[in-house]
């Protein structure tokens, strides 16, 4: 069954303009997501995962940085050639979920009036002058707010109608992280981006949440773009994911096969540093992340990794596809092959 | 395997004054600065008539426009005016430095027990220096000055007096804020004296908000100063004071302007520059923190 | 084994505040029982591990132990003396026994301050020694901690997360303690550097005879690196017992869900979780304590006795392994089947 695609982003290239120099953060990356997918991004801190988010999203502040060189279709659209306008449109079908639920909801209102806000926008079709009058008054507010309640229910939130009058400080965060899911799924978005949504929160709520964007994701025929650093939860949500490091994506494969017989030395290095439930050794990666301005030369993993070829040093490794689905970028693995 | 620190970047001091150079306004002010304090250092050598700036009188020569031999003219008593700015400069900025010496001196280590006891300490603190808040810098320091004798060195402490309480308060919040840090509590932990932790761990770590406030101020300083000697209750003639040359200039404009006019300006100009760099200094500070 | 390191015994820490309500004019006293009744014994040597979710009191308690807060009430013995209440100089000495790691090595260090300055400020308040000797035992310290002796004048801002973590360490065991309390060593840091990070203190343990404290929400981490386990809910021991056995055997119904919600990336992993159980519901917040069982609200074995019936106390089920439910035996026995 061909499915078709929603997403393609191909060698995107981008650089931040700082004061100490340039940051090549983003390093030919390549991405791939077709309808009805959970795709995830795995990195560690500093590998770029949350720049190539917000570049789909299109809230990557241009300067300071700048699209060196790639592609971001969506759909036939190319995000990255588009006009302000266009964007826009698109902008309505992508959904965000952003990483910190007590930052990110305006504390000077009640959540209710955030949702309502969003509802009736979306509503106006981008038009001010009618968001404005609708706004206020009229039956158009009272539909807006029962369809609010609707949307805290299908989010399982107990008793929606008195959570609509809540600020955001009287909310847990569990119940913050519902309420941005619930702001995400208004207007029928195609592709759910969620950067580290449950980063902040407590395990057992965690699960909760994570099940509950699973269950969303299923019903409303989403597709998804989870971020995180937790390989334990890409496994328990993703169909597919990608591994970043350093900005460069290193390989990337079905969710299954990658736990199972990872292929390029940082992912097996990131698989075993993980500390597990049956008390195998874990290890560690020695040194540390680059830093963007004074990258190495070549594969940007070589000085970390275990067995690194001469060519490591010298040349970027190409990305190869060494079964139908999976993505290797190193030299070691197309040599040896 | 031992790790050394990440590749050292242009660092400290080099990278700093690199990032603080993009900042043009912030270097016109830095630059009309240093012109100034030298020129004030160096006033007895560097102005052409340095005896008028004291006793002497000319009132042959008494409001000649700006020419030869006098760039900015001379004033009615025929003093040339360039050279008793010079001299002017020296005294305005030796307001500044006593007047925030004095303050931060008293306002910063009163705002920091302050904060850091919280308490009775921090209840009597603060209402005191709530009650030197209720009253206008201006008009406190004028009545200071008329209760003890207009003088400069009186409107310098009436200033000074006037101006701990913004210190104060400064270092009082940043207290409240630094002291929930975690490096003070395991400081604490460790057994350290209060006074270490005020003055040890605190302080150093609000001076780039105190550089800013004083630096801002010094020019705010500078104002409420010469507006003390225009209004008669600071320096008095025939002292070179850039507020008084405004005040005796007054009465011969328009005609004569240039008794008023470069002294003004040179209150401007400097007030300027001090918040032109303090502004730089702000901005600096804030990108460095993220 | 002889006598324990660490005993505490009904350690209780509460906060009060008064809560004034207009315009009556009256004011409640709110108590927040952060910790309560804790008992528990430490032997040399040993790794415990306290485990527990935000509002569980685990960082309280382990603040109470090394008296950076005060605790309520309870009595503490270290070293075969009593230390509950002491002040002043014993308390001094005190501290150059017990120590503590802090969570987030970003603001535990003084950003104004050297690394040098800020590990041999231990030494300087408890120790006689010459300035050149602390620049001994600096340098000292740094190798034990795998650091090169070129950081010493440099400010924390230049070093990495696992850096400054080591640094932390470093301090904390300047004045060579016995007992060093890691209140969540790695969850600010990647999860290369946090093997890394364990393994050194796995070996410092070793070469040095520590004894150490662990405080985590990360079961993984618990089951390769403790000896003994405590798990906390809303303040209250609920299960304790050694790690092999919690893990043979969770019988209290939050352990279970803790662990069940516990990422885990591999299929062999999945069978070391007990059940699939995920928790509803918010984690009460420790202002109004309930007088029953305090997972009463959101446990998924509860039967009508729960409700009527006042907090269980702590049973031991099988050798050193002690549950506050009593009904777990009988959970244990319904999941076996």
């Amino acid at each position: 069954m061909k499915k078709t695609v929603l997403l393609k982003a191909r060698e995107v290239t981008v650089h931040f303009d700082t004061i100490d120099g340039t940051l090549k953060v983003l390093n030919r990356a390549n991405l791939d997501i077709y309808e009805g997918e959970v795709i995830g991004i795995v990195g560690e801190t500093g590998s770029g995962k949350s720049v190539m988010a917000k570049l789909i999203l299109g809230i990557l502040p241009m300067p300071p940085a700048r699209v060196v060189s790639g592609q971001v279709f969506f759909r036939d659209g190319d995000l990255l050639k588009m006009s302000p306008k266009e964007r826009q449109v698109l902008k309505e079908k992508v959904a965000y979920i952003p990483q910190d639920p007590m930052t990110s909801l305006n504390p000077l209102f009640p959540v209710g009036s955030m949702l309502i806000d969003a509802i009736i926008w979306k509503r106006s079709n981008r038009s001010l002058g009618r968001y404005l009058i609708t706004r206020r008054f009229g039956p158009s507010r009272r539909e807006a707010a029962e369809q609010a309640a609707g949307l805290l229910d299908k989010v399982h939130i107990a008793d929606p109608q008195d959570i609509l009058y809540r600020y955001p400080v009287q909310l847990s965060g569990g119940m913050r992280q519902r309420v941005l899911l619930a702001m995400a799924l208004i207007g029928k978005p195609e592709l759910l981006v969620a950067d580290e949504p449950t980063t902040a929160l407590d395990v057992t709520i965690q699960k909760r949440i994570l099940q509950l964007i699973q269950e969303k994701v299923r019903e409303e025929k989403l597709s998804s773009l989870y971020i995180t650093h937790d390989l334990g939860v890409a496994r328990s949500l993703c169909d597919r994911i990608y591994v970043m490091y350093a900005g460069t994506v290193v390989e990337s494969g079905p969710m299954g096969a990658m736990l199972e017989k990872p292929l390029h030395p940082y992912t097996v290095g990131l698989l075993q540093s993980i500390p597990k439930l049956t008390g195998e050794p874990f290890d560690g990666i020695p040194g540390q992340v680059p830093d963007y301005i004074h990258l190495p030369s070549g594969c940007r993993f070589h000085p970390r990794c275990g067995e690194p070829t001469r060519r490591c040093a010298m040349e970027e490794p190409e990305i190869l596809e060494v079964e139908p689905g999976r993505f290797v970028s190193c030299h070691r693995i197309s040599s040896g092959i | 395997m031992n790790e050394a620190a990440p590749a050292k970047r242009k660092e400290g001091l080099a990278r700093s004054w690199v990032r603080f150079r993009k900042n043009h306004l912030a270097m016109a002010g830095l630059i009309f600065l240093i012109v100034i304090t030298v020129a004030a250092i160096l006033a007895p050598w560097m102005a052409p008539y340095p005896k008028d700036a004291g006793l002497g009188v000319h009132f042959d020569k008494a409001l000649s426009p700006p020419g030869p031999g006098h760039i900015f003219g001379t004033d009615e008593a025929g003093r040339d005016i360039f050279s008793r700015l010079l001299f002017g400069a020296r005294l305005s900025l030796m307001l500044a430095v006593i007047v925030l010496g004095i303050a931060f001196s008293i306002g910063v280590p009163l705002g920091i027990i302050a904060g850091y006891f919280g308490g009775a300490v921090d209840e009597i603190i603060m209402r005191i220096t709530d009650i030197f808040s209720s009253i206008p810098a201006l008009v406190m320091a004028m009545a200071v000055c008329v209760l003890l004798k207009p003088s400069l060195e009186n409107s310098m402490i009436a200033i000074a007096l006037v101006w701990w309480r913004s210190f104060c308060r400064l270092a009082y919040g940043e207290t409240l804020s630094l002291k929930q840090e975690d490096f003070v509590t395991v400081s604490r932990s460790l057994g350290s004296s209060s006074f270490y932790i005020m003055f040890r761990e605190i302080l150093p770590n609000m001076t780039s908000s105190l550089l800013v406030k004083i630096t801002l101020d010094a020019g705010y300083a500078i104002l409420v100063g010469t507006s003390i000697s225009y209004l008669g209750a600071g320096a008095s003639p025939p002292t070179p004071e850039w507020g008084i040359m405004v005040a005796e200039g007054r009465h011969y404009l328009p005609g004569s302007w240039w008794p008023s006019l470069f002294p003004g300006l040179a209150i401007f100009l400097t007030v300027l520059s001090f918040n032109l760099l303090g502004d730089g200094l702000r901005d600096f500070f804030d990108v460095k923190v993220e | 084994m002889g006598k324990p390191l660490l005993k505490t015994q009904d350690l209780c820490k509460y906060f009060f505040s008064r809560k004034w309500s207009l315009p009556s004019l009256q004011s409640r006293v709110i108590t927040v029982k952060a910790v309560d009744q804790c008992s528990f014994e430490l032997y040399l040597g040993e790794i415990l591990a306290i485990v527990g979710e935000s509002g569980s009191g685990k960082t309280t308690l382990g603040q109470s132990i090394g008296r950076i807060i005060d605790p309520t009430s309870g009595k503490v013995w270290f070293d075969g003396r009593e230390i509950t209440g002491v002040q002043g100089a014993e308390l001094k000495g005190l501290r150059r026994e017990i120590q503590m790691v802090f969570q987030d090595p970003g603001s535990s260090l003084n950003p104004r301050h050297r690394i040098d300055d800020i590990i041999e400020l231990p030494m300087k308040i408890h120790l006689h020694f010459s300035r050149k000797e602390r620049r001994e035992r600096v340098k000292e310290l740094l190798t034990l901690v795998q650091l090169a002796g070129e950081l010493m004048p440099r400010y924390p801002h230049a070093l990495s997360g696992g850096q400054k973590q080591r640094v932390g360490i470093a301090r904390a065991l300047s004045l060579n303690p016995k007992l060093v309390i890691l209140d969540e060593p790695t969850s600010a840091l990647d999860v290369s550097v946090q093997a890394k990070i364990l393994h050194l203190l796995s070996d410092l343990r070793d070469k040095l005879g520590l004894t150490y404290i662990l405080i985590t929400h990360n079961l993984s981490i618990v089951k390769n690196f403790s000896d003994q386990i405590i798990v906390m809910y809303l303040g209250r021991i609920v299960e304790t017992a050694p790690t092999a056995l919690l893990f043979q055997n969770p019988l209290h119904p939050y352990t279970r869900a803790l662990l069940s919600a516990t990422p885990v990336i591999t299929d062999e992993e999945r069978k070391h979780i007990p059940a699939e159980i995920t928790l509803e519901g918010e984690i009460p917040s420790p202002v109004n304590v309930p007088r029953t069982c305090v997972f009463f609200s959101r446990c998924q074995e509860k039967r009508e006795s729960c409700a009527g019936m006042p907090n269980p106390d702590l049973e031991e089920v099988e050798s050193g392994h002690w549950v506050r439910c009593p009904f777990a035996l009988h959970l244990s026995g319904k999941a076996a089947a």
